[in-house]
């Protein structure tokens, strides 16, 4: 761990999140820098620091405030359990034998909010999150054949027959390799 | 006086059903555009195609499309640049000159090969071809255990397929079209 890190974790500095809604949610300087996005805007706001004792606000509207809430709990149980690295390519469909169980039940979500969650963990740029979803997303994928993958998430096959049975085609080897 | 009569009862049965369906179809409504949001997103569907092996990727490729171009993406990610493209088709790089080295030398000799002579290949063939060649000796070398003709005749068939496979991973990126 950097110093800079170190002194992140021991400070006690309150950043007050705001969601789409408005609503504050405040939270700990060092679950809120796991966000990339943040971190860049507490860097930029240090240059200019006036020594004032009141919490940063940091708008973020473009998340809503049931997603940030579930943004955050993932973020402070990060700082005490890391999630360990999702292995590529993914060895199961089951997230339990992917990352450890709080991780698994946190992403066993609505596929909306699963949905939202990943635009989220995108747009605040927190990795760990962004990996996780993704791979549960990945998780949904894994053993399906096409034909299924554009049922679960409601793709229309826009290939014309001939297309696609080129594409088969074109493939098969590898099935059968 | 009580308004629960049978028939009152049960118009209110039917409206609730109605105002769930209601509920359900707009659900499905919200779904099916944060799907789409999610599934547009190229960078994210790359990430989450990025937890698959090649092999995955090429049999998803027939989803639609957009899968299509969002595989090929996800397997140059993993394949990485390799320079020059020295082949100027798919076609022409999956029929490449092994398989006929492969018959002739069956021919020509009445046996299977049972390892390429790298030396003696190495001024005929590009040097990615080389290393399949070499990949594939070593793959017949960890199994030298298993003697016969049979045995032999299943290395090379596996041989054959690794090497359509290995071809499209290594190779993926050096055909022009």
């Amino acid at each position: 761990m950097d110093v800079e890190e170190n002194n992140n974790n021991n400070d006690n500095t309150i950043v007050k999140l705001i969601s789409r809604e408005g609503k504050a949610f405040p939270v700990p300087l060092a679950v809120a820098t796991m966000s990339e996005l943040i971190k860049s805007m507490k860097d930029d706001d240090e240059e200019d620091d006036d020594e004032d004792s009141k919490p940063t606000e940091v708008p973020l509207p473009n998340v809503k405030s049931e997603v940030l809430e579930k943004v955050i709990e993932f973020c402070q149980h990060h700082l005490e359990e890391p999630m360990s690295e999702i292995e590529k390519p993914l060895k199961s469909q089951n997230m339990a034998d992917v990352v450890q169980k709080w991780y698994a039940d946190f992403v066993d979500l609505e596929q909306v909010l699963l949905f939202e969650l990943i635009l989220a963990a995108n747009y605040m740029d927190i990795k760990p999150l962004l990996d996780l979803t993704c791979a549960t997303v990945a998780s949904m994928i894994k053993g399906k054949t096409p034909e299924e993958i554009r049922a679960t998430f409601n793709i229309t096959n826009d290939f014309s027959p001939e297309e696609e049975a080129q594409v088969r085609e074109e493939n098969k080897w590898c099935e059968e390799a | 006086m009580s308004s629960a009569t049978p028939n009152n009862k049960r118009r209110r049965q039917i409206s609730n059903v109605t105002a769930d369906l209601h509920l359900n179809s707009l659900t499905d409504t919200v779904r099916n555009i944060l799907t789409q949001q999610f599934l547009e997103k190229q960078d994210l569907m790359v990430h989450v195609l990025s937890f698959f092996p090649v092999a995955t990727l090429l049999q998803h490729k027939c989803v639609s499309k957009e899968w299509n171009h969002l595989c090929t993406i996800a397997i140059d990610a993993k394949v990485g640049d390799h320079g020059p493209k020295p082949f100027e088709t798919k076609k022409e790089l999956k029929n490449g000159p092994f398989p006929i080295i492969y018959e002739t030398h069956a021919n020509t000799r009445k046996r299977l090969p049972e390892r390429m002579d790298i030396p003696s290949a190495s001024g005929m063939y590009p040097r990615s071809r080389i290393f399949l060649f070499s990949l594939m000796n070593k793959m017949v070398s960890m199994n030298a255990s298993k003697t016969g003709t049979q045995a032999m005749q299943q290395q090379w068939l596996l041989c054959l397929g690794m090497q359509r496979t290995l071809t499209e991973i290594f190779l993926h990126g050096m055909c022009r079209t």
